[in-house]
């Protein structure tokens, strides 16, 4: 009886230990790469030549959030921020973005570091008044962490396309009259590209909220 | 000892004969379904539900803050299958209170849903979430629709 016992315990502990450690794959160790087009940039410096990688950067931008405050890059630099492209009025796919998006606010809100920039792709629509109301009706009750931008349309749309590689644009065929992916861009301190994640799907959320405290210091 | 032998088989018993019954009301699915004519039409409501409507009212069903109402457990959806059933074909714009709490945005039209598959989203609907209305059928979604009611 004394045998079988011990037997039993040494089975139970070598499954244990064989069970414990799939819980690390490689996306949970390592950096996260830095994503979009980068060149190297050879110049002389004191006589030697210096080779710098220059990377893929967001450009420069001034939007206007729902309580009328101007946000540009200065509020978000040295800060890691998620950027996403929206409309209220979406019959589609935003109503999944934003209860995503919700998790991951709940999750780093309290984080002096950590912003969202939502931006509008209707923004004749989406005034300041009418993403104020969106945001509380959400439950988010400043703009402390998560801005809902408004601002020119050509410029949202561009941003969108140019900077986070993301598709964001008028398009009468689909339904509520634009085309917009549902990406969730997560951005670093320097303005680079650290990471693409589908914000429809709660999975993909998850790695998201599974690499933001890579970023942050 | 050997009381021990009885132990295991009366235990996963219980927790088999509890299984479901235990559940909260707004967690009871379509696995919890007993009748197979409701089972049927439930099958394919849950995929029209989760192709139309869940990315909006959420797969559980409970909406989105006070942007999009719950269906699950709201007063508003058991209180009348017949303005349900409009609402679904005909969309619904306006405020209107749920749960007591007020709401005001747009759900959009169904037009090109059949009979047929709201008759089976409904009834995918009114036999989950702690709901057991049974079936509606495509006679009873066509005499609603019919019907002028509040929408």
């Amino acid at each position: 009886m004394k045998k079988l016992g011990s037997w039993v315990v040494l089975v139970l502990i070598t499954a244990v230990v064989a069970c414990s450690g799939k819980e690390s794959s490689e996306t949970d160790s390592g950096k996260l790469p830095v994503l979009g087009h980068s060149y190297i940039n050879e110049f002389e410096m004191e006589g030697k030549m210096v080779k710098d990688t220059i990377y893929h950067k967001i450009a420069d931008f001034s939007f206007v959030n729902q309580v009328g405050t101007t946000i540009t890059n200065a509020d978000v630099t040295g800060k890691v921020y998620i950027a996403d492209f929206f409309f209220t009025t979406c019959p589609t796919i935003c109503p999944t973005m934003k209860a995503q998006m919700l998790r991951v606010y709940e999750k780093f809100k309290d984080n002096p570091d950590f912003q969202i920039l939502s931006h509008s792709i209707d923004p004749t629509h989406d005034t300041q008044e009418v993403l104020k109301e969106y945001a509380e009706r959400i439950g988010i009750e400043d703009a402390s962490t998560w801005h809902f931008l408004t601002g020119d349309q050509e410029k949202i749309f561009e941003i969108g396309q140019t900077s986070y590689l993301t598709t964001a644009m008028e398009d009468q065929n689909e339904p509520g009259g634009f085309l917009h992916s549902g990406a969730f861009i997560l951005i670093d301190q320097q303005g680079r590209i650290r990471g693409l994640y589908d914000g429809t799907k709660e999975d993909q959320v998850n790695r998201l909220m599974n690499d933001i405290p890579k970023l942050l210091p | 000892m050997r009381c021990f032998r009885w132990i295991l088989p009366v235990f996963g018993s219980l927790l088999f004969a509890c299984q479901g019954s235990n559940k909260p009301d707004s967690e009871k699915g379509l696995a919890d379904i007993r009748d197979t004519k409701v089972m049927q039409y439930a099958i394919e409501g849950k995929t029209i539900y989760e192709n139309l409507c869940a990315n909006c009212h959420g797969l559980d069903g409970m909406g989105l803050g006070r942007l999009i109402p719950p269906i699950n457990g709201a007063d508003y959806f058991k209180e009348d299958i017949g303005r349900t059933i409009r609402i679904i074909k005909n969309g619904q714009e306006g405020s209107i209170i749920v749960n007591g709490m007020e709401y005001n945005g747009v759900m959009p039209a169904n037009p090109k849903l059949t009979n047929i598959e709201i008759a089976k989203l409904t009834t995918y609907l009114y036999n989950i979430w702690g709901e057991s209305r049974g079936v509606i059928s495509p006679s009873t979604v066509e005499k609603y629709l019919n019907e002028k009611g509040s929408n």
